[in-house]
């Protein structure tokens, strides 16, 4: 429909605007950008969809609260909310001492699928999506597992250690050396961001 | 390599170590909280923002949406939204906030509506352009895709890239010692050969590269020996070269407290304790970085 093609032109940064100044159907239309996304971000740190869809509207909250702080020369709006989620559900993580849940039952759990209005963007970011999975594949299995105990669930390098007996010097070879390679693979969508 | 590659190379690492410690500590990453910005910085920034987006999505129940908006006082479907204009939100909300009395300029209206019938008319080109857009990357997907799946050498060559890249982020890492392999002295075959051992930081990922050994007799091959501080070599394989071919090993193992690298020539298939003469030797490590 030509109203929904519309919507899907406006930017990011400037519906994060639209956000900050008080427009709450920019919410809206950001929270259909980006829910599912998030949803599938909080779910795989929290592994419990009720806890996942507080974590959502959390963020989204935060976001209505904080638009006007969104600074688009730190970061794109993807990464912003990205991290907001991060934030809250590792927070939530903590709060549940739950650290010893495991990826894996988390991975192997059958999920739904986004179902929202695919719009240019979203295919992008699913782009994007595809080929960090890609390169995060890539990875030597030793490597992606730090980096995703460290993003996943908020453990500290010296945590890492302990939990997986390796010293931590080699924790933070590994997680260098990945974090170079992801970062040099993904230059080009990277760039996309800036 | 240069003190310039090396600066770049340290601070490369840095931002990463700190990156990875606010990651870890959580909070510290939120957009508000960041520290001084950099490009580099802004680059893993994005890559872990890329992280978090890589996960399948899974759609909310559409009442989460329904108690946020409720929350923010709106409608739960998305009326629609113009492009607000560029200027800083500060002075957005300034304006919104200005007294209802404050006196309208004459040219307000017919400003208003020149600037919708121009957006409206960007937004409709904008919308054309980037549908073609997404055709384009779902046929440039479809068709890579079937490319991949009917040429396995494509997944070969990304292995073979990958390996490379893990060698090039190990020999360039912080905290990387080398150790230079010699030939024996007596040999004048040998009299060309040899080669550098990288060991990365964690004294347990290598990379080896040989050159100038002259290949094996039938029957033969050569075999790479660590030398922990105690207890007898460990071997870590063996290997044939080529004329003229430059031989290049690597493996994320190796003995605790290796003191020196040894290359003996035995039987094919190996030995399980160097029985053979030694062609290169090395045991004086050497930090660069």
């Amino acid at each position: 429909m030509p109203q929904d093609a519309d919507l899907q032109a406006v930017p990011d940064p400037a519906l994060v605007a639209a956000v900050g100044a008080g427009d709450a159907a920019a919410l809206a239309l950001l929270y259909d950008r980006f829910s599912g996304m998030l949803m599938g971000l909080a779910h795989r740190i929290l592994g419990d969809a009720s806890d996942a869809e507080e974590i959502l509207q959390e963020a989204f909250l935060q976001v209505w609260n904080q638009a006007r702080r969104y600074d688009p020369s730190r970061s794109s709006v993807s990464t912003w909310l990205v991290l907001i989620t991060r934030s809250r559900a590792i927070d939530r993580l903590r709060s549940r001492k739950v650290k010893a849940r495991t990826l894996l039952a988390v991975q192997q759990e059958k999920r739904g699928s986004h179902t929202s209005p695919e719009g240019v963007g979203d295919v992008f970011r699913q782009e994007r999506g595809r080929r960090l999975r890609q390169e995060m594949a890539l990875l030597p299995p030793e490597q992606r597992e730090v980096l995703e105990m460290a993003f996943f669930r908020g453990m500290t390098q010296t945590e890492i250690a302990d939990q997986a007996g390796i010293p931590l010097g080699t924790v933070k070879t590994r997680s260098l050396l990945a974090m170079r390679k992801l970062r040099k693979a993904l230059s080009e969508e990277i760039e996309e961001l800036l | 390599m240069s003190d310039e590659t090396n600066r770049d190379d340290r601070r490369d690492t840095d931002v990463v170590d700190r990156l990875l410690e606010e990651l870890a500590r959580g909070e510290a990453l939120d957009a508000g909280a960041a520290g001084p910005r950099g490009p580099v910085r802004r680059e893993y920034l994005e890559l872990l923002g890329l992280m978090g987006a890589a996960v399948e999505p899974i759609e909310p129940p559409p009442a989460i949406k329904q108690r946020l908006m409720a929350e923010v006082g709106g409608s739960a479907v998305a009326a629609p939204v113009r492009e607000p204009a560029r200027e800083p939100v500060a002075e957005v909300v300034a304006m919104r906030q200005a007294p209802s009395s404050a006196p309208s300029s004459r040219w307000a209206l017919p400003l208003a509506a020149s600037l919708a019938l121009a957006l409206a008319g960007f937004s409709g080109y904008q919308t054309t352009q980037l549908a073609g857009q997404r055709r384009t990357i779902d046929e440039l997907s479809q068709r890579l895709e079937e490319v991949e799946a009917r040429t396995p050498a494509v997944a070969a060559l990304r292995g073979q890239l990958a390996a490379m890249r893990d060698q090039l982020a190990m020999v360039t890492g912080r905290g990387v010692e080398i150790c230079a392999l010699r030939p024996m002295a007596g040999d004048a075959q040998l009299a060309n050969s040899r080669g550098v051992l990288y060991v990365a930081a964690d004294h347990q990922h290598w990379y080896l590269t040989i050159e100038g050994l002259v290949p094996c007799k039938q029957g033969r091959s050569y075999q790479l020996w660590f030398v922990p501080e105690d207890g007898g070599p460990v071997s870590a394989g063996t290997f044939d070269v080529g004329e003229g071919v430059r031989v290049e090993l690597s493996s994320d193992t190796m003995p605790t407290a290796t003191r020196a690298v040894t290359v003996t020539l035995e039987p094919a298939g190996g030995s399980q304790e160097p029985t053979g003469p030694a062609v290169l030797h090395g045991d004086e490590v050497m930090a660069v970085l």
